[in-house]
């Protein structure tokens, strides 16, 4: 256990380092709040109006996607897994007494918590000055279920790019997979817009994709569009699941032909 | 006196077509990849269509613009951001030298580094915003006053001047990274900003925003003014003056502050 | 003539504390404290020191990269930190640890970019890049992508792109840093031949004592900061050098013990021992050992270990 503990505070350590960068940061999500909310109340206030949605609704919608698109995505971890494995630093990980699956997990929490660290102040702060336009989960627990649903979502999140990243064992050069991969998935994960605007075969096909359990249901939860449902805990913890196994062999069969080819 | 001109023009201009070139075959030695990259960048442009689109399926019109006059914006964004990405990069290659300390070869050539700096990464499969965006312009055109060589010669001259405009304050934010080594962060915050000017400028309600978007980022003139003149009959030639003289303002200031924060570079230990 | 010609230098650089995000602890490091010397065209001068010492500070300020703090830089009559173009066209820098070499392509193609930045004229291309390229024997992987090269090829190959458009001065950083023996020893000697035909002015900066032992006539000695010592390498040797190293082999085993006696031991194996032995007492301690019972089979005597040298300056 504690092996992973020194990994997560490294990875703390490593992104406080750049101590300008990080102030910048912290303005500059706070602006993107600002630039976000103005845009749409701009928009709302000729008098148009977006689907179904009010403009708080709206408004709630892009600031939770934000939210999460901040604290819980793991892209860093896609890219990282394929610097290594292009560099040959992989080998080292398969040496050190943890899985790599866990390892990089790890190491992801680090940056997740450097990530929380930084922006909860700026985030509360905006959720106080906005107070006015958020909207309310539907449902009692709405909040926690919003919990777990996020943390769910995180999870879910991590084995996603993280097989992204292992896809790299296959692929020579993977900056175009993974830009592909990127944009797909952060367009199905409804960081573009709410995907209940999107015409409706697309979004049945979504309901077979995990993606929209990354942002959208979550989303869909806290801010009242959706009522939750015991669906949106299972299908993610299914998917989790699958994925998991997925991943985990997906690693096995890719370090047997990387060392088997050598670096 | 002129021939010398003529040499260093035609010097500058062989570096260019060499790193255009080097920076093609890097994506060839990988076509699969480049492929990927290509119809990924034009997703990405069909998707951004889709979500104008889908607004304007629940409105007619967005601050006074028309369906038709709003692909004129979205289109000469595309273009615009054609340009910065495929020959600039996005400057991204200041940041990535400076951090790696790799800059110190660039500031060593016989050659303006900026220049070097500048065109020293470009990533050819942005070249597809080229064709969506001019697609939305030509579709844009017929829609709305039709072809007009006038407007047309003035929306091209209006999209070089944005451009630079864009040019110039990219390069603001990334001579930040002389100062503080990773000035990722800021460039964040810019970006968010600048793909706001992909909207016109006057669904900002508040006078002073729209100002400051005309005058002191001056994104106005990166989207909405040429798609302004384009698709209108009249021309506001006030507009195209102060185009032009945002673009050389904005490049003098530009250049100047590259060469301060350098300055500050080389005293700095690295 | 003299070629480049220095004053003082001073540099101080600044330290962050990464420990406390809001408050900066700034400290004032000097990286090079009062350096001066001058150098000779055509000479081919050494730096050597530990790391940190300010070899590569040194570099940098006669290049033009950094501003010293106080005093004045002069190469070849240019002040390198105004950056005129006519000195860039007239020195290179090569850095052993950061390549300048585009890595995804063969290196032809930066040789190519470097020949429209130099403006090097056509014939005067072909010819530096074919008399390099026999002298440095790769011309089977100039065409290939630099990153299927290895290490000592893709140095190889930065030393030609440096090369190509005839500089009067070369900086070296580090050049032979994590190659292999023999690729050390290829990069050495053309860099000596290099030295002779063209008369360039080399400046090389290096942890191994090998590079600078193999090239140098003269050595500059940097340590935090500060030059210790200045001259020519066979006058360091004699001067600092005031051990000998004196190798026995015996035709029996020894034991440490048995040895110790006839003076301090530097290597120890059973059937050969090394010692340090001081200039004057060389005849003494051969005599000793010859007249004892211990069977010899062999004896050498060497210079010290220039190692070694360097080491007992730097406790001085």
């Amino acid at each position: 256990m504690g092996k992973y503990l020194a990994v997560i505070s490294n990875s703390i350590k490593k992104n406080l380092a750049y101590r300008a960068n990080t102030f910048i940061l912290m303005i500059s999500v706070l602006f993107s709040f600002g630039v976000l909310f103005y845009f749409w109340n701009s928009i709302y206030m000729q008098g148009n109006k977006v689907g179904t949605y009010t403009l708080s609704e709206i408004i709630s919608y892009y600031i939770f996607i934000t939210i999460f698109e901040l604290l819980f995505t793991s892209t860093n971890t896609a890219w990282s897994i394929g610097d290594e494995i292009r560099n040959g630093q992989i080998t080292n990980s398969i040496l050190k007494p943890m899985g790599y699956f866990e390892y990089k997990f790890s190491q992801s929490l680090g940056v997740i918590f450097y990530r929380m660290m930084l922006f909860v102040p700026v985030i509360a702060l905006v959720l106080f000055l906005l107070r006015n336009y958020l909207t309310q989960p539907k449902d009692d627990y709405g909040y926690l279920f919003f919990i777990i649903l996020s943390f769910l979502a995180f999870i879910l999140n991590y084995i996603i790019y993280y097989i992204v990243g292992i896809s790299s064992f296959w692929v020579v050069d993977n900056n175009g997979f993974f830009f592909t991969c990127l944009v797909v998935i952060s367009f199905m994960q409804g960081q573009w817009m709410p995907l209940d605007l999107l015409p409706t075969w697309f979004v049945t096909l979504g309901n077979y994709l995990p993606f929209k359990y990354l942002f959208f249901v979550p989303v869909g939860v806290v801010s009242g569009r959706s009522a939750f449902e015991y669906s949106m805990l299972i299908i993610p913890l299914l998917w989790c699941v699958s994925l998991y196994f997925l991943a985990k062999f997906l690693y096995k069969k890719g370090i047997k032909k990387y060392e088997g080819y050598g670096v | 006196m002129k021939d010398m001109g003529f040499r260093k023009f035609k010097k500058y201009l062989q570096i260019f077509l060499q790193l255009q070139r080097i920076n093609l075959m890097k994506r060839m030695s990988y076509p699969v990849s480049f492929i990927m990259s290509c119809s990924t960048v034009l997703l990405t442009m069909v998707l951004s269509l889709l979500f104008i689109n889908v607004s304007f399926s629940f409105m007619d019109n967005l601050a006074g613009w028309t369906y038709y006059q709003m692909l004129a914006v979205v289109g000469s964004y595309m273009i615009i951001e054609c340009i910065m990405w495929a020959f600039f990069g996005q400057l991204n290659a200041i940041n990535f030298h400076i951090m790696e300390g790799t800059m110190d070869g660039i500031l060593l050539k016989p050659i303006d580094d900026q220049f070097l700096a500048s065109f020293w990464r470009g990533d050819p499969e942005d070249f597809m915003r080229l064709i969506t965006g001019s697609a939305l312009v030509v579709v844009s055109i017929e829609n709305t006053i039709g072809l007009d060589f006038l407007n047309l010669s003035l929306f091209l001259f209006l999209i070089f001047n944005g451009t630079v405009i864009l040019y110039s304050f990219n390069l603001i934010v990334r001579s930040v990274s002389f100062w503080v080594i990773d000035g990722s962060g800021l460039w964040l915050l810019m970006e968010r900003v600048t793909s706001n000017s992909q909207f016109p400028v006057d669904i900002y309600y508040n006078k002073i925003v729209r100002g400051a978007l005309t005058y002191i980022i001056p994104l106005a003139f990166v989207a909405t003014v040429p798609a302004k003149i384009l698709t209108n009959r009249d021309i506001d030639f006030q507009l195209v003056e102060l185009s032009f003289v945002m673009a050389i303002f904005f490049f003098f200031v530009s250049r100047y502050f590259w060469k301060f924060s350098l300055k500050h570079y080389s005293s700095a230990s690295s | 003539m003299c070629k480049t010609y220095e004053f003082v230098e001073k540099q101080p650089g600044i330290k962050y504390s990464f420990k406390n995000l809001f408050k900066a602890e700034k400290k004032k490091k000097e990286a090079v404290n009062d350096v001066s010397f001058s150098i000779e065209e055509g000479e081919l001068i050494g730096f050597l020191g530990p790391n940190g010492a300010g070899k590569t500070t040194t570099l940098k300020m006669l290049s033009g990269i950094l501003t010293p703090t106080s005093g004045k830089v002069q190469v070849m009559g240019y002040e390198p930190i105004k950056r005129q173009k006519e000195y860039k066209m007239q020195f290179a820098f090569v850095m052993g640890q950061k390549m300048q070499l585009w890595w995804d392509l063969p290196p032809m193609e930066s040789f190519l970019l470097n020949k429209k930045i130099y403006e090097v004229s056509d014939e005067d291309f072909k010819k530096n890049l074919d008399e390099m390229v026999e002298l440095l024997d790769v011309k089977g992987i100039i065409n290939k992508q630099v990153r299927q090269l290895s290490l000592g090829e893709r140095m190889k190959c930065e030393l030609i792109a440096a090369l190509l458009h005839n500089p009067k001065v070369l900086f070296l950083d580090e050049p032979t840093i994590g190659l292999d023996v023999v690729a050390q020893k290829k990069i050495r000697d053309f860099i000596k031949k290099y030295n002779k035909e063209r008369k360039t002015t080399i400046i090389l900066t290096s942890h191994y004592m090998e590079d600078i032992a193999q090239l140098c006539k003269r050595i500059v000695i940097i340590d935090l900061g500060k030059i210790v010592y200045d001259g020519q390498l066979d006058d360091l040797i004699a001067k600092y050098a005031s051990n000998k190293k004196v190798t026995i082999y015996f035709e029996d085993g020894v034991t440490k013990k048995e040895v110790g006696k006839f003076g301090n031991i530097s290597e120890f194996e059973s059937l050969k021992v090394s010692f340090e032995v001081p200039r004057n007492d060389v005849k003494n301690m051969i005599g000793g050992i010859l007249t004892s019972d211990l069977i010899i089979k062999d004896i050498e005597i060497d210079e010290e270990d220039i190692e070694s040298i360097i080491r007992n300056i730097f406790t001085k």
